[in-house]
């Protein structure tokens, strides 16, 4: 089920296009909004500027991509401009590459109830800069290369590295605890 | 387009969160943008409103001093201050510009909001610059009048200027380096950012799908 749901029968083109992405990703809009704002008086508030972004977009929408990835592009870059106004990207986060040489963080973090998987990888993902952010999410939510490509702007041999450094990431924190409790 | 099916844990959790429903009319986002319309002419209006009252105030300085070198100084602080709406102006005009975020990637669209967030650090100096040779004109008779009253008895000269000299050198000390750093980290990741935009020739970005 969708994330929003309109109240008003499409009028124009723009309300059709907004309505139709809005049923296919609301869901997606959520998750995205949940990994750039941990609040949840904020993030609801990004979620309802995200949905509005993407209604504003759909006046220009020319076909050239596929309402997928518009949506995309259009959810991660309304939530970059709102992480970088919040001056937060100078402050505390950091790039794959140097979340990958954080050292000893993994093995305390992999001793850890499972439990606390889901809130452990939105806490990853919210520690990251913004650029990292998209290509996890993206990679999170299924995308194969070239879809997250179209979002992000990187070459294919930039998203494979990074993909490649996610997974190296992701299984140091998130498998190395459970194969050393074993 | 759907999701593919999750292949890994991380993207099962990350897929199957529980997710908060929300319901926003369509009504609502037009209202919305007819609201942001609105506030962006009214911040134009108010600024251009604030700086018109500036220079009728600075009209009736001049009226009122007889000093020709505070006159001068009036006259200079008018140019910049017209200087300054025309600048304003520039930023402000045309009012709420429909959101184009849609046509840039994200690595664009970060790399000019970074710049973005750059350029308005620079332009706090480029709004009061213009502001500065006028003030200084305006002020140097009243700079000559003190001097003369610091070498009759520079310990009350000194007792009245020592806070003010206190508060610019903590300034300097402290909130010059502070914007120094924040601008060197902002410019080194634009400078990160344009070299993994220039790492891939065939970006992905550049065509559509």
């Amino acid at each position: 089920m969708s994330g929003i749901e309109s109240t008003v029968a499409p009028t124009s083109r723009q309300d059709a296009l907004y309505n139709d992405a809005a049923a296919q990703f609301g869901r997606a809009l959520n998750r995205i909004a949940t990994a750039y704002e941990f609040d949840p008086e904020k993030r609801r508030d990004l979620l309802q500027e995200l949905h509005f972004s993407l209604w504003r977009s759909f006046a220009t929408y020319d076909n050239r991509c596929s309402l997928r990835t518009w949506t995309h592009r259009v959810a991660h870059n309304t939530a970059t401009t709102y992480v970088v106004r919040q001056r937060r990207v100078y402050a505390t986060l950091v790039s794959l590459e140097e979340l990958d040489d954080l050292p000893g963080q993994d093995r305390s973090e992999s001793a850890l109830d499972q439990r606390n998987a889901a809130e452990r990888l939105f806490r990853l993902i919210q520690s990251l800069k913004p650029l990292d952010r998209q290509v996890i999410i993206s990679w999170l939510e299924g995308m194969d290369a070239v879809s997250i490509g179209e979002i992000t702007g990187l070459s294919p041999p930039n998203i494979a590295m990074k993909v490649h450094r996610i997974k190296a990431v992701l299984t140091r924190r998130f498998h190395s605890g459970v194969r050393h409790a074993e | 387009m759907r999701n593919e099916p999750p292949s890994s844990d991380e993207q099962a959790i990350w897929q199957n969160q529980s997710t908060e429903e929300i319901k926003m009319p369509l009504e609502q986002f037009r209202h919305k943008a007819e609201y942001l319309r609105l506030k962006a002419r009214w911040t134009a209006i108010a600024n251009y409103a604030a700086y018109l009252a500036a220079l009728a105030f600075l009209g009736f300085q001049y009226a009122r001093v007889p000093n020709p070198i505070s006159r001068a100084g009036l006259v200079l602080l008018a140019a910049g201050s017209l200087y300054v709406v025309w600048r304003a102006h520039k930023q402000l005009w045309p009012l709420s510009p429909p959101s184009n975020l849609s046509a840039v990637t994200g690595l664009e669209a970060y790399q000019r909001e970074l710049q973005r967030s750059r350029d308005h650090s620079r332009n706090v100096w480029r709004m009061v610059a213009p502001l500065i040779p006028g003030s200084i004109v305006f002020a140097l008779p009243g700079i000559a009048q003190l001097l003369r009253k610091a070498i009759e008895d520079p310990k009350v000269v000194l007792t009245n200027a020592l806070p003010f000299c206190v508060l610019f050198a903590i300034w300097l000390v402290f909130l010059l380096p502070v914007r120094r750093r924040k601008l060197r980290k902002i410019e080194g990741e634009i400078a990160t950012l344009d070299r993994l935009a220039h790492s891939g020739l065939d970006s992905p970005g550049q065509r559509g799908n």
